[in-house]
């Protein structure tokens, strides 16, 4: 690939803000400048589907309403564990105003096994959502009753029930599988350990770390299962016609399910259309067809009509996943300057019936440290399957690192901050320590557990860090009209954080226009391949091929341009919706008129992401740095009650290009208030007796209210790298890693004892107290 | 676990995985397994996190010779 030479910003301005040269392709633009010379990007320019969303415009795939649309309803097992005899659907098939009833089967006719409360058996689709509740009340199942383990300590026990108690065989004609995987031959539902990971992973010797510490800490903490609460559940929409299928979906990856709906029915995928213009919020959950989706679409075939499947809450809370729980063993060992020497991690977890409960990467790669080693156990249990769920593991992992990494700094006599300033070599989170500091009015923290009286104040802070990882198989096309329209097309989504916004300001940027004259077409697999919205990587991922795409239509414009005003394309420019000579003002035209003028009635122009200027880490997206994060929690603790009261989070968070400093601020917001839940009050209770989950609900499954969400300070840090075209990352993730423990940390602040299990309900804080 | 060539490794072409950084794997993506104790996996034709013989989706046994295996186009 021809390349040119430019030079990009490179650094935190007001700290180390400089220049790099980098070889960029031929076909990319030029650098912008940092955020403050640009009248668009990183800009509080409003939500283009604001309106519609508060006045109800916005149509959800639940809104759905297609002309003979039917509703489906799952028929789900309601016992934890047992195999399935028999089903009868006579008595639902014959229920009036239904249509259509599916058994799930695999295709050898083989019924499944049932594995936890909750599992979709079959489904009814009929006239109204009413009818086909009714009718799947009638589906009769003879299950033959087994055994069963919900508890993730009972379930590491040798006489615990086997959750996969089947046993794996080859094939008849030999094959690969070496393991038989019926309980007897492994560690029963014990899975792992997963020793490694392509971020850290062992190295050095903990013997060797440990005889030089001066000084260790030793603790075990746990974290709760969280279930992920999106405002609008899993679900789709399918209209299955003849070699056409249309889905409606929400979702954070409408190519993810695009595909998976070709694949299951073997079909090809330009004969699938995924559709999703709103997403009511996903945070990991919602990558696959789930279920729901080839269910959906066998009633579609079945009845030659539109089937509407989404679940009601009960159902997201049980089968739709969950942030995994953990019992976190963590060794640490610090020398009398700080130093760490050794960090020993241990930890089982539960996705119940799936694996993926590790707690990440936070003890590998926050702090330097020569030896490290990583046990992370996977414990199957007789629940839904767990998800990925906003920066998967970490919350989990930093919120027991962090409190060790604060324990140590106390037995140095040091203050938290202050250690942090020795062990930690990031400068974006030096920045945000110095800058979170001092809007915070850190140095208000006392001793812990000094403030007198009942009602104690507490002040803690933590710390994290998140990959920059990008996408590249992700595609943009910008489109410019006679007329005057322009439009940015991507099968990229938007599932509440602002895509469709960012990419009208990247494209408005670029072109010298306001935003309100690009309309954001996505979410829909018939415009150019999106990336999923998961890991924090669409920003990164899309925004770049949305800048040169919207680039390249610039440059045929003004080439068209140039011939009618007689002037050097290379001269022309557009500023405020006006095309002009720099070296002759006279010679002008506005943007629309020229739009009008052009030879053709569309100029379209595709872009896909190239690599980063200055390449990868790896190859395959994993870009230089981090997105580091620091925040900051004042709490109030009532030692009578045992209630915990945030007052107040401060958090410093980077994100590269900030391209809506709104849409980051909220995105912090929703961080920091889903971290402060998983601290204070989201856990789910399951029945050990019955396998049942008891508060599948949002009434006795706690969310913060809003009395309950503190004043949250954000502060947003450029940090340019020179990578991209819009050298812009994104935030979701970070927001909500280190707000749980930052909490923990102040509520030992507050109380003088350190709490190692969260949610920090009243009876914690207690029992910590010795009050009861 | 390691990276892995899905071809060495014979995944069934019905695995699919969403690695903890966002990247979906399986079908006609690629297989990193960049961190495997906090990758999800699911069986796209049981639809879920038990295979189409009601044992576990796991990378180290969705692989050639399971009964339910299918091979990579």
């Amino acid at each position: 690939m021809d390349t040119k030479k430019i030079k990009l910003p490179y650094g935190i301005p007001g700290h180390n803000l400089g220049e790099i040269e980098r070889d960029i392709p031929v076909t990319e633009p030029p650098a912008w400048p940092i955020n403050e010379k640009l009248k668009v990007v990183g800009k509080p320019v409003k939500r283009y589907d604001a309106l519609a969303k508060v006045t109800g415009k916005a149509k959800f795939t639940a809104d759905m309403q297609l002309s003979g649309m039917l509703y489906a309803k799952f028929f789900r097992s309601n016992t934890p564990k047992a195999k399935i005899k028999s089903i009868n659907t006579n008595k639902a098939k014959d229920f009036p105003g239904v249509y259509a009833v599916e058994v799930m089967k695999s295709d050898e006719g083989e019924l499944p096994e049932v594995k936890f409360v909750g599992q979709p058996l079959a489904a009814v689709a009929a006239s109204s959502l009413a009818i086909a509740e009714e009718a799947a009340k009638l589906i009769e199942v003879e299950y033959d009753y087994e055994d069963f383990v919900v508890d993730v300590e009972e379930a590491q026990r040798s006489e615990a029930p086997i959750v996969h108690a089947v046993a794996i065989s080859a094939q008849t004609d030999g094959g690969d599988v070496g393991v038989t995987h019926d309980g007897s031959q492994t560690n029963g539902n014990i899975v792992g350990p997963s020793t490694g990971s392509f971020f850290g992973g062992p190295r050095g010797s903990l013997d060797e770390g440990f005889k030089e510490a001066d000084i260790i800490v030793e603790r075990v903490y746990r974290t709760q299962v969280h279930t992920h609460v999106p405002l609008e559940t899993h679900g789709v929409v399918v209209d299955w016609k003849p070699g056409n299928m249309t889905v409606y979906a929400s979702t954070q990856s409408t190519a993810g399910v695009r595909n998976e709906m070709a694949e299951y029915f073997g079909i090809s995928k330009s004969e699938v259309r995924v559709i999703s213009e709103f997403t009511g919020g996903g945070f990991g959950a919602k990558h696959s067809a789930g279920v729901f989706g080839p269910m959906a679409a066998k009633l579609s075939k079945a009845t030659g009509r539109p089937v509407w499947l989404m679940l009601d809450r009960k159902e997201e809370h049980m089968a739709e996943g969950y942030r995994p729980n953990s019992i976190h063993y963590l060794k640490i060992g610090a020398k009398k300057n700080g130093n760490l020497t050794a960090i020993q991690q241990r930890s089982h977890g539960t996705a119940g019936i799936a694996l993926g409960a590790g707690v990440g990467r936070i003890a590998q790669v926050l702090y330097e440290c020569p030896n490290f080693s990583t046990e992370q156990y996977d414990v199957y249990t007789n629940a839904g399957p767990g998800a990925a769920w906003r920066a998967p593991g970490n919350a989990q992992g930093a919120f027991g690192f962090e409190q060790a990494i604060d324990e140590i700094a106390e037995k140095l006599g040091m203050d938290p901050v202050s250690y942090r300033d020795i062990i930690d070599k990031s400068e974006i989170r030096k920045v945000e320590r110095q800058q979170g500091a001092e809007k915070f009015g850190w140095s208000r923290r006392k001793a812990a557990g000094s403030d007198s009286g009942a009602i104690k104040k507490g002040f803690g802070m933590a710390q994290s860090t998140w990959p920059r990882f990008v996408t590249l198989d992700s595609t943009a096309e910008v489109r410019l009209m006679q007329g005057g329209a322009v439009e940015i097309r991507s099968s990229v989504q938007d599932m509440g954080t602002g895509t469709k916004t960012i990419l009208g300001q990247v494209v408005a940027e670029e072109l010298g226009i306001p935003v309100d004259y690009v309309t954001v077409l996505i979410g829909d697999t018939y415009f150019p391949a999106g990336p999923a919205s998961g890991g924090s990587v669409a920003t990164g991922s899309i925004t770049p091929p949305a800048r040169n795409a919207a680039y390249k239509a610039k440059l045929e414009l003004l080439e068209q341009v140039a011939k009618k005003l007689k002037s050097d394309p290379a001269n022309l420019t557009i500023e405020d919706a006006k095309i002009f000579d720099k070296t002759d003002g006279s010679k002008a035209i506005s943007f629309k008129d020229a739009l009008q003028g052009m030879r053709t009635s569309q100029i379209i122009t595709n872009a896909s992401r190239s690599d980063d200027y200055g390449g990868f880490k790896q190859e395959w997206g994993l870009a230089y740095g981090d997105l580091g994060s620091v925040q900051f929690a004042e709490v109030t603790v009532d030692t009578e009650t045992g209630f915990v009261k945030v007052d107040k989070i401060v958090a410093a968070h980077s994100c590269g290009r900030p391209l809506n400093i709104a849409h980051v601020k909220s995105q912090i917001n929703g961080g920091v208030i889903q971290g402060l839940s998983f601290a204070l009050y989201e856990y789910r209770v399951m029945d050990k007796q019955t396998g049942f989950m008891m508060n599948a609900n949002v009434d006795q499954y706690k969310l913060p209210y809003s009395m309950e969400i503190p004043e949250i300070e954000s502060i947003v840090i450029e940090d340019y790298s020179g990578t991209s075209s819009t050298d812009a990352y994104g935030i979701g993730e970070p927001a909500n890693i280190a707000t749980a423990v930052a909490i923990a940390n102040a509520v030992y602040n507050a109380i003088g004892v350190r709490i190692y299990e969260i949610p920090i309900t009243p009876d914690k804080v207690l029992k910590a107290l010795n009050k009861i | 676990m390691k990276k892995v060539n899905p071809i060495d490794a014979k995944f069934c072409r019905f695995l699919k995985a969403k690695n903890p950084f966002g990247t979906l794997e399986g079908g006609d993506n690629d297989w990193y397994v960049l961190e495997d104790s906090n990758t999800i996996y699911w069986c796209v034709k049981s639809n879920g996190a038990g295979g189409p013989d009601n044992g576990p989706v796991d990378p180290r046994l969705c692989i050639s010779g399971r009964r339910c295996y299918k091979q990579r186009d």
